[in-house]
């Protein structure tokens, strides 16, 4: 009689089902779960085509004549036909700058994130892996990092030395890598400790194995989970520093800098704060969405 | 519990005088000479030269550095270069102003922030809890000071209801409330949200229905106080963001608060008043910190065991 | 559900009788059936030891007589649970949480989780009387709870600490005193003691069992663990997939030579360390998936007695006085030459 609850299975039968599921990689697997989350998808497909079309943007906008060159003649038109969002207070086309802003926002923030994540993973997985004496003065200086107000920080640092792409990005970075460090260091800690870490040397795996196979799946999650945030949080930041004059300059259209500008016209030409909103308001929610169905995909552990 | 308090307190002054030195440094370090921004277009040599000379300019670094701290312990914080009125002064009768703006945000966000917080995971996956859901959403992902701008074009320029320029009238201070608080409200929901759901299905609240506790208890006593510590937490930190990011908010209604005080100055490197302004919004910040810690370990008395161990 | 009374005779002598209780799990991965036809009967004073293996539908049972499934996913779709003759099922919410803590109290298997952390343990007492008697004084509820203090061995001055300053015996000890409060008549114990170290399992069931006989409570004992049925118990029943596959009396079951296979399989897998035995016999398999259950006889997969007549047909109940066995072996003539 077959016994269709017998666990003895032979060794040939066990080598086929691990093959099975190996070419379902952890990717394959991740994949699906984000294909669940339709508003997560549709976000992702939005934001793609932020994407696109900031980088395919030279293509069809020229930089001179579209968003530099002022036409005094047009200045301040209600949006028509022609200018989908109207002109500026220099004639300008607000959705063609608009467009172009997209590279810088994006531009900037893709910058601080891999640098915060490269200068923050650096100081979690010392401060992590070494513990002690290294740990505590590592989390001290993070710690106050972290307490000075992120926008006085910035201010500072912009204001001192310059306002250029390079020096704001540095000063958000600074804003980012204690947060980064924080997530990478409370990773190594858990994983170094995890008991499943113990049945691995227990089973002889090789160390560079250990790191590779376990450890660094299990870390990238909630890395990942937050880079996309940080882009997220950079777009915001800039645009506010911008907006007082202390992030990317005029004529550079960023989105902060056209609300600036359009604070002035505020009574007598309300739709130029219409637009460079709109792509603020549209590129962090995507990626705020894409994060959080991420951070589902990731962990299915996590319950709602 | 009190000698917690106190080493907090005592360890938080090595950390401000650090920053003060940092910011110090790179007010005097950088490139620009206030003595010339003053003068302007009027500037000449001599005129430099004498002013640099009246400043104290003319002194290296690190004396002007300690002079200055040693006049802080003394309870003088510099002189303000521009004006040439003691920065203790400029400060004072600016920080009201934004003392009422991020205390007001930060109150309205609090308290609609933890209502509606409740109410969202007790009548989970309902309609209004995924409006609510979208709406946070949506708030988090507006800027502070856009919301303020479309703010005023609804109601100051169309609908002539609100004052644009923030000044005395309670109703003046309506608009910058609500833009400030905005991204506040929707991150106090969402984590009020998830922390009373997470208690509402704990096992001690399970507990308390097999005794035959009425729903009303279930909610607002068993559930809401141990839901409630995260938010505490995260109440003090949005403070503090909420005192540095005062700036923006008062560029956008014209606010005389403390955040345009120190944007005039870093721009006319008026070193005394922004290394007194910033490292005194640091100050507020931790103490409004060490408060909600404070807060969190009176309610959940495990943490305070753990204080009171030292 | 209609509200059942039973004839006079039986509602003064059982505390408890549940008929064909079916309670499903509504999950969004499917249904899970966790009870399929539960039959019980507790007399007064009694103390019935439900046994199974994790995931037989012990406590989802004791949960659904105080009706404290999880909110729309836990539903009973059929039966009927009988508490001193009223059934259950048809009562609202409000008269629920009467009898919660009041008529039926529940112990619940970790009191490491059990008590609310933020609360003192004196309160958390307090609060059974206050649900239950809102005429008592404030004076009135501390005298009692210092008296359920003492009844379960913690001094009273302890009452205005915080649950992490008791150890988990000390904590369970609360607990019980926190369900024994109002004197209910009925006590669901699920697995009071397994989070326990052993030597403090011992003196938490002695408590109980005092406490019990003291106050004249029935109780249920929920538990995998044998040894402590058979020290503390009047009558067993064994639960497999949602369903008692064997009851009776102690003697029926710890004595008695018929058994169903699976009640062989659990007390061959208690280690025996008085006799000598190479290894242990664990039962062959795994519980079968709630949401996917064998046909006929659920246990069949797993029975090395398992016939052609096991695989398609449900069995029926085989009784010899007190004990009780749902199992083909002993209700179908000639059966060990069947195919």
């Amino acid at each position: 009689m077959e016994n269709m609850y017998d666990l003895k299975m032979n060794k040939q039968d066990l080598e086929m089902i691990k093959q099975k599921y190996k070419k379902k990689s952890q990717l394959h697997s991740i994949w699906i779960r984000f294909k669940k989350n339709k508003m997560a998808v549709c976000a992702l497909i939005i934001f793609l085509l932020m994407v696109i079309t900031a980088i395919l943007a030279p293509l069809f906008l020229n930089y001179e004549t579209d968003i530099i060159q002022q036409s005094i003649l047009q200045r301040n038109q209600a949006p028509s036909a022609e200018h989908i969002f109207g002109t500026d207070l220099y004639g300008r086309d607000v959705m063609k700058r608009v467009l172009w802003g997209a590279r810088i926002s994006l531009s900037v923030g893709v910058i601080v994130v891999i640098v915060s994540v490269t200068i923050g993973s650096i100081f979690g997985c010392v401060s992590g892996y070494y513990g002690g004496v290294i740990d505590d003065v590592l989390m001290r200086v993070m710690d106050i990092m972290l307490n000075i107000p992120a926008t006085l920080m910035a201010i500072a640092i912009v204001s001192a030395f310059g306002n250029s792409i390079r020096n704001v990005v540095i000063a958000l970075s600074i804003e980012q890598i204690p947060k980064m460090a924080r997530i990478v260091r409370s990773q190594i800690m858990t994983i170094k400790n995890g008991e499943f870490i113990e049945a691995t040397h227990a089973c002889g795996t090789p160390d560079s194995r250990i790191i590779f196979r376990h450890i660094l799946p299990n870390a990238l999650s909630p890395i990942i989970v937050e880079a996309t945030l940080t882009v997220a949080r950079s777009i915001i930041s800039i645009a506010g520093l911008s907006f007082i004059g202390m992030g990317i300059q005029p004529p550079d259209p960023e989105w902060g800098s056209m609300l600036s500008e359009s604070k002035r016209y505020l009574r007598e030409c309300p739709y130029l704060v219409i637009a460079p909103g709109l792509a603020i308001v549209l590129s962090v929610m995507t990626l705020t969405m894409i994060g959080d169905g991420l951070r589902d995909a990731l962990d299915p552990k996590m319950k709602k | 519990m009190h000698k917690y308090i106190i080493k907090r307190l005592l360890m938080l002054i090595p950390v401000l005088i650090a920053i003060s030195f940092i910011l110090y440094a790179i007010m005097t370090l950088t490139p620009g000479d206030p003595a010339r921004m003053i003068l302007g277009d009027a500037a000449t040599e001599e005129g430099i030269a004498a002013l640099h000379k009246e400043l104290g300019l003319d002194e290296p670094f690190l004396t002007r550095y300690f002079k200055w701290l040693l006049g802080v312990f003394q309870g003088d914080f510099g002189t303000s270069y521009r004006t040439r009125t003691p920065v203790f002064d400029e400060i004072l009768s600016r920080l009201p102003y934004t003392c009422v703006v991020a205390f007001g945000a930060i109150s309205i966000s609090a308290v609609f922030g933890i209502v509606l917080g409740i109410l969202s995971a007790v009548k989970q996956y309902s309609a209004g809890d995924n409006i609510t859901l979208v709406a946070t959403l949506l708030l988090t992902s507006m800027p502070d000071f856009w919301i303020g701008l479309i703010l005023i074009i609804v109601f100051s320029v169309n609908l002539g209801l609100l004052p644009s320029i923030t000044g005395d009238s309670i109703s003046s201070y309506i608009m910058p409330w609500i833009s400030a608080s905005a991204g506040y409200l929707a991150s106090t929901i969402r984590t009020t949200r998830s922390t009373m759901l997470d208690t509402i299905h704990a096992d001690y609240v399970r507990t308390a229905k097999a005794k035959g506790a009425p729903p009303v208890d279930i909610v607002f006593r068993q559930s809401l106080r141990n839901a409630l510590l995260p938010v505490i937490t995260l109440i003090g930190i949005n403070m503090g963001w909420q005192l540095g990011g005062t700036i923006i908010i008062e560029q956008v209604f014209a606010i005389p608060g403390l955040g345009s005080l120190l944007l005039t100055s870093i721009r006319m490197k008026d070193t005394s008043v922004v290394v007194a302004s910033v490292t005194l919004v640091c100050l507020l910040a931790s103490l409004i910190n060490l408060l909600a810690d404070i807060l969190y370990a009176y309610v959940d008395p495990r943490v305070k065991a753990q204080y009171s161990k030292g | 559900m209609k509200n059942t009374t039973v004839n006079f005779n039986d509602q003064s002598e059982y505390i408890l009788r549940i008929r064909d209780l079916n309670v499903i799990y509504d999950t969004d991965e499917g249904v899970v059936n966790a009870l399929n036809g539960v039959d019980i009967d507790l007399k007064k004073g009694e103390t019935l030891g439900l046994v199974g293996e994790t995931g037989a539908g012990k406590t989802t049972m004791a949960l659904s007589i105080l009706k404290l499934l999880p909110d729309k996913i836990g539903i009973i779709k059929k039966g009927e649970i009988l508490l001193e003759g009223e059934d259950v099922i048809g009562l609202s919410e409000e008269k629920m949480r009467h009898i919660r803590g009041n008529t039926v109290s529940m112990i619940f298997q970790d009191p490491m989780t059990s008590l609310n952390p933020v609360f003192k343990v004196g309160e958390q007492v307090a609060d059974t009387f206050r649900y239950h008697d809102k005429s008592l004084s404030k004076h009135e509820i501390e005298k009692k709870v210092d008296e359920m203090f003492e009844l379960v061995g913690l001094p009273h001055e302890r009452k205005n600490e915080y649950p992490h300053q008791f150890s988990g015996g000390m904590k369970q000890r609360i607990v019980i005193a926190m369900a024994l409060a109002c004197q209910p008549k009925l006590l669901l114990a699920d697995e009071p003691t397994t989070a326990l170290d052993v030597t403090i399992q011992a003196q938490i069931l002695k408590l109980m069992h005092r406490l019990k006989d003291s106050l004249g409570t029935s109780m249920i004992l929920i538990t995998h663990d044998l040894g402590i049925v058979a020290h503390n118990c009047d009558k067993v029943a064994v639960m497999y997939a949602g369903e008692i596959i064997e009851s009776g009396d102690l003697k029926d079951i710890f004595k008695g030579d018929k058994h169903h296979p699976y009640t062989v399989g659990l007390f061959g897998s208690i280690p025996d360390l008085t006799s000598k035995s190479e290894r242990l016999n664990p039962i062959n398999g795994l519980m079968p998936d709630p949401s996917d259950l064998p046909k006929g006889c659920k246990f069949h997969p797993r029975c090395d007695s398992c016939k052609e007549i096991c695989r398609t047909k449900v069995p029926e109940l085989y009784t010899d006085g007190t004990h009780m066995i749902k199992c083909h072996k002993y209700t179908v003539n000639n059966f060990d030459e069947l195919r």
